[in-house]
């Protein structure tokens, strides 16, 4: 599905402070694979995550999805595979505009925004019932402003504006780390259904040594722009928070 | 009485301004100066286009397209090349100021014994009216109506969310550096189509007109988004209709000051001041809460 070949990322190349993000990087990630990427700050999971967004560009290297060379496709272009979530749960929506017109536009991702009100009662009622099972009573608030909404109700939305239109990969930045441990938990399990039910490709990165063992099929440990672990299903199962604890240590 | 008159006409015809100023100063979030130009821009265009003898309907769609042009300049220098807006809005005023005059030919272009479209022509027929009723409200009502449809569409819809969240935006697949030279582009030539109203309302095109113009559009877009406030509306077509509203009204009290008798040469002066004050007030109410 998405295939990283001798990537490198530099920031403030030539410059004493110069700091290799990537260093020659290669990944595979299978179809519908579910990969953690933990490391600690500045060990470039970051960096890999805007590389595959198209936020960043790398020095060097590829990226491919499903054989299709992207390394210089810009954000918005990639947007036809990749939904994102983001680690502030601010940033995945746009606060003035009603929770109705953020869902139009995600469920537009992939097309051309034209000059046709896509916001009519039979999209009301689809977005209607998908929001209902959030259980969060906003189905009857669709014309408010989402920005009068919680940053966990928030980022559930976003969660579910991913699958709006047709999509691939999902990329989640540590999407709890603004939130509440509650809200932390339903979005972890909302996050996990989603992943499942449309048969994404999903990465997430995270600091929360309980999500990285509860959920994904593939966890990967990075450290200075290189992977230092890289560990599938069978053996992630048996994995404990405290084994990835001793990780870091 | 006439005098409160021509306080309406004018505010009915500065709608379009206000629309403009909608765009790029609450939708695009970006103070654009490119406006004092684009608007006598529009005007220059149509005193062109009726000594060349075009019909009425090309002079209107040639003023919206040059005003849009200057508009999508200023969204070029900004995005293409990283200047920042103010001074993208800045730099393009300047030029028009050279174009305009090159346009015009002379700094200032009578218009008082052409056909316009309040004007057949002729100098000595008094012009009825309820034909500046007409064209005023006709022009307000179908731009209002235009751009409520507009900015419902899923282009609008990522138009309005461009200035908000770009991160967001992108991620939704915009082009977001287009999306602002088209939005720019479009709110100065709706800029322009004030610029080609009011300079056939006046009867001249000056080449100074449109000096502290873009100050009257954003009074005008406070003023109604004030009361919109106050009535807990946030639906584009009330805000759209907030900003015809609160462009006559801010013509009422400008004309209310003249007629207490208030020195003309101290207009700007009060301008500026009633924007400061729609631009304070909410803020300091804000802050009191």
């Amino acid at each position: 599905m998405i295939r990283i070949t001798s990537l490198n990322l530099r920031f403030k190349r030539g410059s004493s402070e110069e700091i290799q993000a990537l260093s020659d990087f290669h990944l595979d990630i299978a179809s519908k694979e579910f990969l953690i990427l933990l490391g600690e700050n500045g060990s470039g999971k970051s960096s890999l995550l805007n590389c595959l967004a198209g936020s960043l560009f790398p020095d060097s290297g590829s990226i491919e999805i499903d054989g299709q060379n992207i390394t210089k496709y810009t954000d918005y272009q990639r947007s036809k595979w990749i939904a994102r979530i983001f680690q502030n749960p601010l940033s995945g929506t746009a606060a003035e505009l009603s929770i109705l017109e953020n869902f139009r536009l995600a469920s537009q991702r992939t097309q051309k925004k034209l000059f046709g009100i896509g916001t009519n009662s039979s999209f009301k009622k689809q977005v209607q019932e998908k929001v209902a099972r959030l259980q969060m009573g906003l189905e009857n608030k669709l014309d408010m402003p989402i920005g009068n909404l919680s940053g966990g109700q928030r980022q559930a939305l976003t969660l579910l504006m991913a699958v709006m239109d047709e999509s691939k990969i999902l990329l989640l930045d540590e999407p709890t780390a603004a939130l509440d441990p509650k809200s932390s938990a339903l979005l972890m399990q909302l996050a996990d259904k989603i992943i499942h039910d449309y048969d994404l490709t999903a990465v997430l990165v995270t600091h929360q040594l309980k999500e990285a063992c509860a959920y994904g099929n593939r966890i990967i440990q990075m450290k200075e722009g290189k992977i230092i672990r890289d560990i599938g299903q069978a053996e992630k199962e048996k994995l404990k928070p405290e084994d990835l604890f001793h990780w870091f240590h | 009485m006439n005098f409160y008159l021509t306080a309406i006409f004018l505010g009915l015809g500065l709608s379009a301004l206000g629309f403009g100023i909608f765009i790029s100063m609450r939708i695009f979030r970006i103070p654009d100066i490119t406006t004092d130009g684009s608007y006598t821009l529009g005007a220059a265009m149509t005193s062109a286009c009726i000594a060349w003898q075009l019909p009425l309907s090309a002079s209107l769609l040639i003023s919206f397209l040059a005003g849009f042009l200057a508009g999508s300049t200023t969204g070029i220098i900004h995005t293409k090349l990283k200047v920042n807006a103010l001074l993208s809005g800045i730099i393009v005023m300047t030029a028009l100021y050279s174009i305009n005059l090159s346009i015009m030919g002379k700094p200032n272009i009578p218009m008082m014994d052409v056909k316009t479209i309040f004007n057949n022509g002729d100098l000595f027929t008094q012009v009825s009216q309820w034909r500046y009723v007409v064209v005023f409200i006709l022009f307000a009502g179908v731009l209002w109506a235009g751009l409520t449809y507009l900015l419902q569409t899923d282009f609008g819809i990522a138009m309005r969310a461009t200035g908000e969240n770009e991160t967001m935006v992108r991620a939704q697949g915009v082009n977001t550096t287009r999306m602002k030279i088209i939005g720019l582009g479009l709110a100065n030539g709706l800029v322009a189509i004030s610029g080609f109203l009011i300079c056939q309302y006046q009867g001249f095109t000056d080449i100074n007109m449109g000096i502290g113009i873009v100050i009257v559009g954003l009074g005008s877009v406070m003023i109604g988004e004030s009361f919109l406030r106050i009535l807990g509306i946030h639906h584009i077509a009330a805000r759209l209709a907030g900003i015809v509203a609160g462009s006559i009204l801010f013509r009422i009290i400008l004309a209310m000051a003249l007629d207490s008798g208030l020195n003309t040469n101290l207009l700007k002066l009060i301008t500026a001041a009633l924007v400061l004050l729609f631009v304070a007030v909410p803020e300091l109410l804000k802050k009191r809460k």
